[in-house]
């Protein structure tokens, strides 16, 4: 019993430190791919709905000058960047309705307003993406008119 | 007996395979729930927006006096649709509006000391509360739990404000602006007929007429009416409806001035009058005010400020204002206080009242530092005109304040 294993034990001495290591190798080969599959894209998606949030905060102030009796384009814009400008977000717009006359809204009309921004210039520094979208917008925040 | 080697190696043969596989189903719960917690802060942001636009926009509407029916019915169509927009599931589609609760109040916000106290259902109604009641967190298959909700609530009152203006009619009133004196000499003055009178009794004493009438063009009173008519012209266009008055002071005296018929008669004036009382029609009050000195009685007397500001108090408390509305004093000055006690003690009375008193100091010879403690006293904000046109300024400035203001 004791020979036996006293000429086995050379071998096994020798083969289960390779045998280890490609385990590992393959365990990390099929590991890492999952936990990038996890996390990157959680961390697009939170990064982009906190980007969205910010448009939408921007949008939401922008939208109480231009629904103001006297309010304006140009007045809603200036307030829209003066806030996308403190989130640190890049290149943002304020997107506006094509059927409604903005310079002549009547007293209690409904109107939206939408903040977007280039997804390029406002992603994490992630590897990969996987939106197919190259815009970030905000929902459209509505408002009517005050008189 | 303790396992061999052989059968330790044996047994983490695959282990981290199973670590791992046992692992990622939590892996996977934590992402998941990471990204319910992002969802969830978005809904958020998503219900306070449409809660608060649907609330501001009801007060603005009430303050045109829509109906409540009315405001109700768009109020939440307009909480619903910025919900609907913004509360967006993991795959962007958007809610069922049925899935909301918008719950509206209406009520009665009083302010006091800039501390503002709503009441649902009590009247008369000036805010407007909007609650919305939306699910969010855990995602299912595209759809959130309802299971977790997310409220948001805001509360929007109109600023409806009382306005006393409380005025200076003490005999410096009557001075030129730059020189602070009478300046005018009778020629100068186109309203004096004594100068003109065919009776040389009368035209011996045509100093006599002016001495206590302001120049039409060249005193401070005159200098301070248009500021005055613009103040009136102003308030119509803020946003809130407003109740103004109008006060006078000087000091209690009895003297003899010739009236604009070239009748010798005694005068008395009190410490401070009321010139109007609170009311809708500004323009009407200001008029009253500029035809009574202009024409019916002369501009004399020392400054008693307290006693401009106990009055004007008494009117923004007296059971001709309202109750629920900002008290505003804006009291105006060109001199001194020489008669009454301290206006800073005065100030601050009122300001324990629920009063705000501003202060303007009209020409260079304003005691300004008193005017400025005056204000403090008083909670308000000191200015400084030296022009007519500064004045007219400051006027509109103290009358363009928000229409509303969040309570919660």
């Amino acid at each position: 019993m004791f020979g036996c294993s006293k000429t086995h034990w050379p071998k096994r001495q020798r083969t289960p430190s390779g045998s280890r290591a490609g385990v590992e190798a393959v365990e990390a080969a099929l590991t890492l791919p999952l936990l990038v599959l996890l996390t990157f894209p959680m961390l697009h998606i939170t990064h982009n709905w906190h980007t969205q949030k910010m448009l939408k905060v921007a949008t939401f102030e922008a939208i109480k000058v231009m629904g103001s009796p006297d309010g304006t384009i140009e007045a809603a814009e200036r307030v829209f960047h003066e806030y996308v400008d403190a989130f640190g977000i890049r290149n943002a717009q304020l997107e506006f309705a094509n059927n409604v006359d903005y310079d002549n809204l009547n007293t209690d009309q409904l109107f939206w307003l939408r903040g977007s921004a280039p997804l390029t210039q406002n992603r994490l520094p992630l590897p990969f993406h996987l939106s197919f979208e190259s815009t970030i917008r905000s929902s459209e925040v509505y408002y009517r008119k005050e008189g | 007996m303790p396992a061999s080697k052989k059968q330790l190696r044996l047994v983490r043969h695959g282990a981290s395979a199973i670590l791992i596989m046992a692992m990622i189903v939590p892996l996977i719960i934590i992402s998941f729930f990471a990204l319910s917690l992002a969802n969830l802060e978005r809904n958020e942001v998503a219900t306070q927006v449409s809660s608060d636009l649907a609330a501001m926009w009801g007060a603005n509407a009430i303050s045109r006096e829509v109906s409540l029916v009315t405001i109700e019915d768009r109020a939440r169509a307009l909480a619903l649709d910025n919900w609907q927009h913004g509360s967006i599931t993991s795959t962007g589609k958007k809610l069922d509006t049925n899935q909301a609760e918008v719950q509206i109040e209406f009520g009665t916000t009083r302010f006091f000391n800039h501390i503002a106290d709503f009441t649902p259902g009590d009247l008369p109604v000036n805010s407007i509360r909007v609650g919305t009641e939306v699910p969010s967190g855990i995602i299912v298959f595209g759809q959130p739990l309802r299971a977790l909700l997310v409220n948001g609530k805001a509360t929007v009152a109109n600023v409806e404000r009382d306005i006393c203006l409380v005025v200076d009619r003490s005999g410096s009133m009557t001075f030129d602006l730059t020189t602070d004196w009478w300046h005018q000499s009778k020629e100068w003055h186109p309203e004096n007929k004594m100068a003109n009178s065919s009776d040389p009794y009368l035209q011996d004493r045509c100093n006599q007429w002016w001495w206590a009438w302001p120049h039409p063009e060249n005193s401070r009173w005159s200098d301070m009416m248009p500021a005055i008519y613009a103040l009136a012209a102003e308030i119509p266009n803020t946003q809130q409806h407003e109740l103004f008055s109008i006060v006078s002071y000087s000091s209690a005296v009895t003297e003899y001035r010739y009236d604009h018929s070239l009748v010798r008669r005694q005068f008395t004036t009190t410490s401070s009058s009321v010139e109007s009382q609170p009311s809708y029609n500004y323009l009407e009050a200001v008029q009253k005010l500029d035809n009574k000195y202009k024409f019916e009685f002369p501009i004399m007397g020392g400054t008693n400020i307290a006693a401009g500001i106990d009055l004007g108090a008494q009117v923004l408390l007296g059971n001709s204002s309202r109750p629920y509305a900002f008290k505003t004093m804006i009291l105006m000055t060109d001199g001194q206080y020489n008669v009454g006690r301290e206006p800073w003690l005065a100030a601050r009375d009122a300001a324990e009242q629920g009063i705000e008193v501003f202060t303007i100091t009209f020409s260079n010879g304003a005691e300004i530092d008193a005017m400025v403690l005056t204000a403090k006293e008083g909670r308000g904000k000191h200015f400084h005109a030296a022009t007519g046109e500064e004045l007219r300024s400051i006027f509109i400035e103290i009358a363009n304040t928000p229409p509303g203001v969040f309570v919660e």
